[in-house]
């Protein structure tokens, strides 16, 4: 009886342990239980927002859960950010970000939250690509005019926001090539083409996806990386017109709050993978022109630090200049 | 003819036509709740809309923000409440004409000025768009705070009868704007450390505590007063209160074509918007009447001129969006976002890349206007004389608990929230001693984007001031602003005098 009795208890002890111990695993094969909370940190309508909606349109054939896009929009990306940190860590918030501006903002400034440190990024899944840009009577037909021009008279130029990664790979040129030109900010891309567009600015550095439709009446001198826009293509990168530069990107990046399972985050690493295949999401994508990458979590990981350790060094001139502005 | 083939398109496809019809009944509803705005609706449907066919999705979008505008008058005739922040200024008038009994005329001159404002700016948009857009692409900052100047010296004559007390409420909405990022240098202001402050007050959820929250409050308070039973909406027996004579549609066609006319203008400029719009030409529409003293008690001029400047935003506020790219609203940047998921081009191109589309949608609009004037003209009388019947004790707190909604929906923040309740608070003292909420709200608005254009300005003379009167455009808009200021100071003066030699007699 007694023998019974003990042995009873060791398998409720037995059950008990193996539940404390197992349940991450457990957790991890079912995953996701509910729909996904998709934070975007801006608001809705806009690049960012436009990556974040097409995964979700078909996050439910793959994952049999929905993705559900929620905008929060805010603080340079931040206060979206700080909620998706605070959430639970079960994979069912995760945070769609615009890297590039998130990381060199949290540089620049002293920030609510640290994107390295509060957060685990899963996936890159696209890119943005910032460039000069002239109007197309502007007297400069290449960079190396416009550098030249620069450095005899101050130029104006555009861009939409200090600290942003259009205004860091702008202030990265002006390092390298020893001149200095007055910015002004504008509210958003559009704004910024807008000023382009009118005269108010003699160049502006924007988004390239912000130039199409706009072919007859603006002209990109360069794009600040190592590689062209696989979307919009016909633009040389600076790499390919022999201009010294600092590659400045911004990689449109999945991201969950630090603490996550490693089993969540490779299950939503591999679906993501899978949505981008799915025929709805590639038809989306193209008629957005919307350039679509993959890097799984340990290559967005080395990625977005190298490009973190890539940009210190810039980002600390530029806040010595803003100090004293 | 381009429109022409807009119809045709139209009206062989059975789903779009119906599209617009459904669009004109939810869009009014929507913007006659006063806890959801449409943009608040358009949101949520944005994600539906990538499954649909373009053309469907943009008129569901479109034609619900057009008659949204309209809806929002609704509520802010009946309860005070105005339902859009376009509405803010109809209810000037238009509430005291509920108060009198006369719901159904209200909405009558509402809907019928709504659709003359939104025709008039969709006429701009079809037939000016590239014309119009050649010229405002050329305004830069200097420009657009020579015109934020004049819409606030405008604006100025709506603030209340104390010149003082609307100058302390125009520095607190000043005051309260200036949180959040510095627009030049991108650091924070007066966050306190509070990530939720980080971006500043959004206007929704100041707009509903200020507005919504503080009517909840004085008329929790007028029936504490009355005890239990509560007022109720009067009802007039005479037959003449809720329908339109034709001498009060002629003393409104004036009101209602300078006032399209001054929305379709700042509609044009991207990021004044609706409230602005409806302010300025109430504002204008009182100083050019004969009886000025009159405008506040009741009178339909002054639903006719806020509610047509409010409409005629809708049509030239998709100018710079379609030729430029540039999103002058929540709504525009939604369009904006269905299209580019839908891969339509943006840009000047648009009028030729994506011809068929864009004036099936602009034949859409006219039909939209069309529906929510049949629905608003017929149907006013009806939901007249039904709210009349539901008592204040289900009206009133059911308007508090939407009014939680419209704050959480803009950003899905409970912070939002607690701003609401809070300025709920501030909106009702302000109200008690006679400090406008309107000047509030407006400073609010307009200062966000006076400082912007103020300091742009500014980066780009090296600090000279002397930017806003070398450039044409922006002198002649300043000296309209300093005339228009002169005048009041005038007209001030004389009533002074008048008074004293009245006292003095």
């Amino acid at each position: 009886m007694k023998k019974i009795k003990f042995s009873k208890r060791l398998a409720t002890i037995t059950t008990v342990a193996l539940m404390s111990v197992l349940p991450s695993s457990v957790f991890a094969a079912e995953y996701p239980e509910k729909p996904i909370t998709a934070i975007v940190p801006f608001g809705a309508g806009g690049g960012t927002d436009s990556y974040a909606r097409t995964l979700s349109s078909v996050a439910y054939d793959v994952l049999k859960q929905p993705i559900v896009v929620v905008n929060r929009p805010g603080g340079s990306g931040y206060v979206g950010a700080k909620f998706a940190a605070d959430a639970r860590n079960d994979g069912h918030t995760i945070m769609i970000q615009s890297a590039g501006s998130f990381i060199l903002s949290g540089m620049l400034q002293k920030r609510p939250v640290d994107p390295f440190k509060d957060f685990i990024p899963v996936s890159v899944i696209g890119q943005l690509h910032t460039g000069i840009v002239v109007k197309k009577d502007s007297p400069y037909q290449t960079v190396q005019d416009l550098i030249a021009d620069a450095k005899k008279k101050k130029l104006i130029w555009a861009h939409a926001g200090r600290g942003g990664v259009h205004y860091m790979a702008a202030s990265a040129l002006e390092q390298l090539h020893g001149f200095s030109a007055k910015d002004v900010p504008y509210k958003g891309g559009g704004n910024v083409r807008n000023a382009l567009l009118g005269g108010q600015v003699d160049f502006a550095w924007i988004g390239v996806q912000q130039v199409a439709g706009f072919e007859d009446s603006l002209r990109v001198l360069g794009v600040a990386n190592t590689e062209r826009d696989p979307v919009q293509n016909s633009y040389k990168t600076f790499e390919e017109l022999g201009v010294d530069y600092s590659r400045f990107v911004s990689p449109i990046t999945v991201y969950v709050p630090k603490g996550t399972d490693a089993k969540i985050i490779e299950k939503l690493a591999v679906s993501i993978k899978e949505m981008q295949t799915q025929k709805a999401f590639k038809k989306l994508t193209k008629g957005a022109g919307l350039a679509v990458m993959y890097k799984d979590p340990a290559e967005t990981k080395l990625y977005l630090e190298t490009l973190r350790d890539e940009w210190a060094p810039i980002v600390e001139k530029v806040k010595a200049k803003l100090a004293k502005k | 003819m381009d429109i022409i083939y807009g119809f045709i398109s139209l009206f062989s496809n059975p789903t779009a036509i119906f599209t617009v019809f459904a669009a004109a009944i939810v869009g009014v509803i929507v913007g006659a709740t006063p806890g959801l705005t449409t943009a608040a609706a358009i949101a949520m449907l944005v994600p539906v809309t990538y499954y649909l066919d373009p053309i469907i999705a943009l008129i569901a979008l479109y034609v619900i923000g057009k008659a949204g505008r309209f809806g929002g008058s609704i509520s802010a005739v009946l309860f005070n409440t105005p339902g859009t922040a376009g509405a803010a200024a109809t209810q000037l008038d238009g509430y005291p004409l509920t108060q009198k009994g006369q719901t159904g005329k209200a909405l009558k001159v509402s809907v019928l000025a709504s659709g003359c404002g939104d025709f008039f700016g969709d006429m701009l948009l079809i037939f000016g768009a590239t014309f119009i857009a050649s010229y405002t692409m050329k305004l830069g900052p200097p420009e657009y705070l020579a015109i934020y100047v004049m819409a606030f010296i405008v604006i100025g004559s709506v603030v209340g009868n104390s010149i003082l007390k609307g100058l302390i409420s125009s520095l607190f909405g000043i005051l309260i704007a200036s949180v959040g990022l510095d627009p030049v240098s991108g650091s924070t202001r007066f966050d306190f450390g509070d990530v939720n402050l980080m971006s500043g007050f959004s206007l929704v959820p100041l707009l509903v505590g200020t507005f919504v929250i503080s009517e909840v409050l004085i008329q929790a308070q007028r029936s504490a007063s009355n005890g239990a039973v509560g007022y109720k909406i009067p009802t007039s027996e005479d037959p003449d209160s809720q329908r339109l004579s034709w001498s009060e549609i002629k003393r409104c066609i004036p009101v209602t074509l300078r006032s399209s006319a001054i929305g379709s203008f700042i509609g044009i400029l991207p990021g004044l918007g609706s409230s602005v719009a409806a302010f300025v030409s109430y504002g204008e529409e009182k100083r050019r009447s004969k009886e000025p003293e009159k405008w506040g008690t009741g009178i339909i001029e002054g639903v006719a001129a806020p509610e047509s400047a409010n409409n005629a935003v809708s049509g030239p506020s998709m100018i710079p969006l379609l030729t430029l790219g540039v999103p002058g609203s929540t709504i525009a940047a939604m369009l904006m976002g269905v299209m580019l998921i839908h891969g339509i081009q943006v840009g000047p191109t648009i009028f030729t890349t994506s011809k068929d589309l864009i004036f099936t949608l602009f034949a859409a609009g006219l039909v939209g206007i069309l529906s929510y004037v049949i629905i608003g003209y017929y149907g006013s009388g009806f939901i007249g004389r039904t709210i009349a019947k539901i008592p204040p004790r289900l009206i009133y707190p059911t308007v508090f608990i939407l009014a939680f909604l419209a704050a959480y929906s803009v950003r899905s923040s409970l912070f939002d929230v607690l701003v609401m309740l809070i300025f709920g608070g501030v909106g009702y003292v302000m109200r008690r001693y006679d400090y406008s909420v309107a000047a509030f709200i407006i400073s609010f608005v307009l200062a966000k984007g006076a400082e912007e254009a103020f300091r742009q300005s500014l980066l780009i003379s090296d600090g000279s001031l002397l930017i806003f009167v070398e450039r044409p455009v922006a002198a002649v808009f300043l000296s309209l602003g300093v005339i228009g200021l002169g005048l009041r100071v005038r007209q001030a003066y004389k009533q002074r005098q008048f008074n004293k030699r009245l006292t003095q007699s």
